[in-house]
């Protein structure tokens, strides 16, 4: 349900919009070196998790979606992106190996016995460990902090993402209702599939869409006429921006949201380890530079499009 | 001071002057326009530093990030990014915490820590409000504009900075162009003033050597049309004015050409005129001096001219006693005596000497030959007596001792006979000149034309001129009787004597001279004809000219004709002239009575 790729092309919007600005180094955070355990200043409870990994040589078990920029990994196995260096360098700092598992369906993250209830959203009562995340020590990746997960996972989150609005330059969308009618290019039971329904109901609009298959250009979609508009995350756009020819970025008339690692809700300690480690990795300037590498966007310019997006002025 | 001159004096500071004027009031109102819109720009800045910081807190308070001092800093790095791609280079952006830690900012001030003994300190403490101009010296001598805003939800202080010396020196290097500039307008305006001014006063320059050439007679100059509507309206009329100048001038060259050609001519008939008074007084003094020489020279011939009757009247009386005596001679002798007085009387002596000298010697021969004594004393005697055409037995039987006295007072007589025939045929010629001179040189006072007989005036003139006309000059003259003119008598004589002197002249000695008188109508006609060379045609018009001549010097005062043509218009005629080769005919057509 959720497109991850939703994070990829926030700053495409201040790069078409204005020069690139030069490399800047990594500012944000001290430049201190790597993170080691002593810096997380690890409690009783959290040495303990460890050291029951330790002798148990049991690795760190990470669950996670091919996204480009958050965890990619080529022909020959060699891994990137920004979660899975996060992970890496976690794993590295706890003196423990890191075990990815890829699962092919996106359900499987939030399935319960193998499916998702469907009132798992609305009913505040359903409550449960998702199947993948019992095997599991956490999932990493951009996962967008919503209610109805945070009653299933503890999630620490890492950053905030937005949806923006792709469309042929001179079309952008101003308000709400300029959607009315339009043609719109997603995924089917996409996250943003989901979120545009939301928006028609909410804003009594109707849209028509265009329903794509992932392996589907969604950019010359629209180029070609074919629809009007396709939304995604941000970063998505950043990574594809070499396809955005003729084409402009409309922030989504919708909240930011933040996105993070999701954990077993009774899993505290590793909880609090991951908090301790993002903080760190913030401070040393580690997760700007991986996040740099990732998506090919500095963090700041990725705030400042969100700042923008999401200004007074929206 | 030249037009030209003054021009650029005048022209130059008053482009100078306000140029300088409004580039210090450019400059000035620049400088405050330049701070004012600089501050607006650090204001603008600050609201977009403003906007960039409350969309990123909005989105990170929205999500719950806000309080996270990454993501403060993070910001705070985002805006920078922003800043430096719109900031001037010579603006510092400063984002300071509510820890008095600048987060943003250059790098010698990112991290600085803003205590109470930091001059910003001050600009930060005095600064609570959301936009403030704060202009101080904050660090030594270096006063700052500085532009201030705070944001409140994390208690920043966002700061923008300029240096004011940087505004001032945009100013002063734009004043500097525009001094720049204004120095190649000045320059400009110099060349222009300096071509105006030039083409303002070379027309009136050149105007000006207009009129210096223009005084110098030079009227037939015209200024150029040319330049300014003023100076070519100038121009216009200094060419009006120039045009009727020449005008005038021409017209008073004229009438100066005229009237000095008349005053010639008048000089000329007033120096003709003078020399004929002249003349003419020459003349009066001339015939009083002939007259008064006639007078006295009259008595003595008189004089003579009675004693030679006398002597006359004397010899002839006594010859009838001498006969009458010689008849109580015998007959014989008287009759031989008779005839030989009567001989002597019927013979004239001969008065040349040559034939003088052959009868002397024939006769002295004969007398040798007839054995008188002393024959040659003899046959001088006999040839004075004139007896030299008898018989030589005669002329013996004479000349012996019995007639010897009587020869030889009968000889005595005859010699004064013969002379008082002499004296008395040069005292009639002697009369007949004076009586010319007297009739030439009279003078009438009353000088009033009066009828005068032509002929007389000729045979006058042609007296007086009896030597100039001998030699081979044949005269004819053809003078009708009784004709006369009204003119002074004396002035047809000397009209007469100049026309015939200078035929006389022209002919040389050769040639025939006509004379001819004559009445045409109520005219009467006077010619002299000569035949001469002729007036060459070039100098025919010129005959009349005064004082021209064509004799040497001192032979001709040139004034002959003049008078002449002078002596016939006052008499009311006209005088012309015909010539050719081998003739020259004056004619004098003068009324007649």
């Amino acid at each position: 349900m959720i497109r991850f790729s939703f994070l990829a092309g926030a700053c495409v919007l201040l790069v078409s919009c204005s020069p690139p600005p030069p490399p800047q180094p990594p500012s944000v955070g001290s430049a201190e070196g790597p993170v080691v355990l002593a810096d997380l200043e690890p409690t009783a409870a959290e040495n303990a998790w460890r050291l029951a990994r330790l002798v148990s040589n049991t690795p760190l078990r990470a669950a996670t979606v091919h996204v480009a920029g958050t965890f990619e990994e080529t022909p020959d196995g060699r891994r990137s992106g920004l979660d899975y260096e996060m992970a890496k360098d976690f794993a590295r700092v706890l003196g423990l190996g890191l075990e990815v598992t890829v699962p092919h369906d996106l359900k499987t993250f939030f399935s319960r016995d193998g499916v998702i209830p469907k009132d798992v959203e609305t009913d505040g009562s359903v409550i449960y460990t998702p199947d993948l995340l019992k095997t599991v020590d956490l999932y990493i990746g951009p996962f967008s902090v919503l209610p109805w997960r945070q009653r299933l996972m503890t999630i620490v989150p890492i950053y905030p993402m937005q949806n923006f609005l792709a469309g042929r330059k001179g079309e952008e969308i101003r308000g709400v209702n300029q959607l009315e009618g339009k043609r719109l290019a997603i995924l089917k039971d996409s996250m943003q599939d989901n979120l545009l329904h939301a928006l028609a109901a909410s804003h009594g609009l109707t849209f028509n869409y265009r329903y794509v298959r992932p392996e589907d250009d969604l950019f010359a979609a629209v180029a070609d006429g074919k629809a009007d508009y396709t939304l995604d995350g941000a970063l998505f756009f950043a990574q594809n921006r070499s396809k955005m020819k003729g084409l402009s970025l409309s922030p989504f008339p919708s909240d930011p949201v933040r996105v993070g690692w999701c954990l077993k809700k009774d899993d505290v300690a590793l909880a609090g380890l991951v908090r301790k480690y993002l903080a760190k990795i913030q401070e040393n300037g580690a997760f700007v530079r991986w996040f740099e590498a990732g998506f090919g966007t500095s963090f700041s310019d990725y705030l400042s499009l969100l700042a923008t997006a999401l200004g007074p002025a929206n | 001071m030249t037009l030209r001159r003054r021009l650029l004096t005048l022209g130059v500071p008053l482009v100078v002057l306000p140029l300088a004027a409004s580039l210090v009031i450019f400059s000035m109102k620049m400088a405050d326009t330049e701070q004012g819109a600089r501050f607006q720009v650090l204001q603008a800045e600050l609201a977009l530093v403003e906007q960039h910081v409350r969309g990123a807190w909005t989105v990170l308070a929205r999500v719950g990030f806000d309080e996270s001092e990454f993501y403060q800093k993070a910001v705070s790095q985002a805006v920078d990014t922003s800043l430096k791609a719109i900031a001037a280079p010579s603006e510092t952006a400063l984002i300071v915490d509510h820890t008095g830690t600048v987060l943003l900012g250059p790098d010698d001030w990112r991290g600085r820590k803003i205590g109470v003994a930091d001059p910003w300190h001050v600009v930060l403490e005095e600064s609570s409000g959301q936009s403030v101009l704060a202009s101080s010296r904050l660090t030594g001598d270096r006063p700052y504009l500085v532009a201030f805003r705070r944001f409140v939800p994390w208690n920043w202080a966002m700061v923008t900075i300029t240096e004011q010396s940087l505004i001032w020196s945009n100013v002063v290097q734009g004043l500097l162009l525009a001094v720049a500039g204004s120095l190649g307008f000045l320059a400009l305006a110099v060349a222009g003033f300096w071509l105006l001014a030039r083409g303002a006063t070379r027309p009136v320059v050149e105007l000006q050597a207009l009129a210096g050439r223009m005084g110098l007679g030079r009227f037939d100059l015209r200024a150029k049309l040319t330049g300014p509507d003023e100076v070519v309206a100038l121009a216009g009329e200094w060419n009006a004015m120039a045009a009727r100048v020449e005008q005038l001038t021409a017209g008073l060259e004229q009438r100066v050409d005229e009237r000095t050609r008349d005053l010639g001519a008048a000089l000329e008939r007033t120096k003709a005129m003078q020399d004929q008074l002249i003349l003419a007084e020459k003349m009066a003094s001339l015939g009083q001096l002939v007259a008064g020489i006639a007078h006295e020279l009259n008595s003595p011939l008189g004089a003579i001219e009675s004693a030679q009757q006398s002597l006359d009247e004397l010899l002839g009386g006594r010859w009838p006693v001498v006969m009458e005596t010689l008849a109580q001679l015998p007959r014989a002798t008287r009759d031989l005596l008779w005839e030989w007085l009567a001989r002597a009387a019927a013979s004239s002596p001969p008065t040349d000497s040559l034939t003088r000298r052959r009868l002397r010697k024939e006769l002295a021969q004969r007398f040798t030959e007839a054995g008188v004594a002393e024959p040659v004393e003899t046959a001088d005697r006999f040839v004075d007596v004139g007896l030299v055409q008898w018989e030589t037995g005669d002329l013996v039987h004479l000349a012996g001792e019995a007639g010897r006295p009587l020869v030889a007072t009968l000889g005595e007589l005859a010699q004064a006979r013969l002379a008082s025939t002499l004296v008395g045929l040069a005292v009639v010629k002697a009369e007949r000149v004076i009586g010319a001179l007297r009739i030439y040189s009279r003078h009438d006072p009353v000088r009033e034309a009066s009828p005068v007989p032509v002929a007389d005036s000729f045979a006058t003139v042609l007296t007086l001129l009896h030597n100039r006309l001998r030699g081979k000059v044949e005269v004819v003259s053809n003078l009708t009787p009784g004709l006369k003119v009204r003119i002074h008598a004396e002035r047809l004589d000397q009209l007469l004597t100049n026309l015939i002197g200078n035929a006389a002249a022209a002919m040389d000695g050769h040639g025939k001279l006509t004379l001819e008188a004559f009445a045409d109508g109520s005219t009467a006609v006077i010619r002299v004809i000569d035949t001469g060379p002729g007036i060459p045609e070039a100098l025919q018009p010129r005959v009349f000219t005064p004082f021209f001549t064509t004799k040497k010097a001192g032979e001709g005062s040139g004034l002959g004709l003049s008078i002449c043509q002078t002596i016939v218009q006052e008499a009311g005629g006209t005088l012309t002239f015909q010539s050719g080769p081998g003739h020259t005919v004056f004619e004098a057509r003068v009324p007649c009575l």
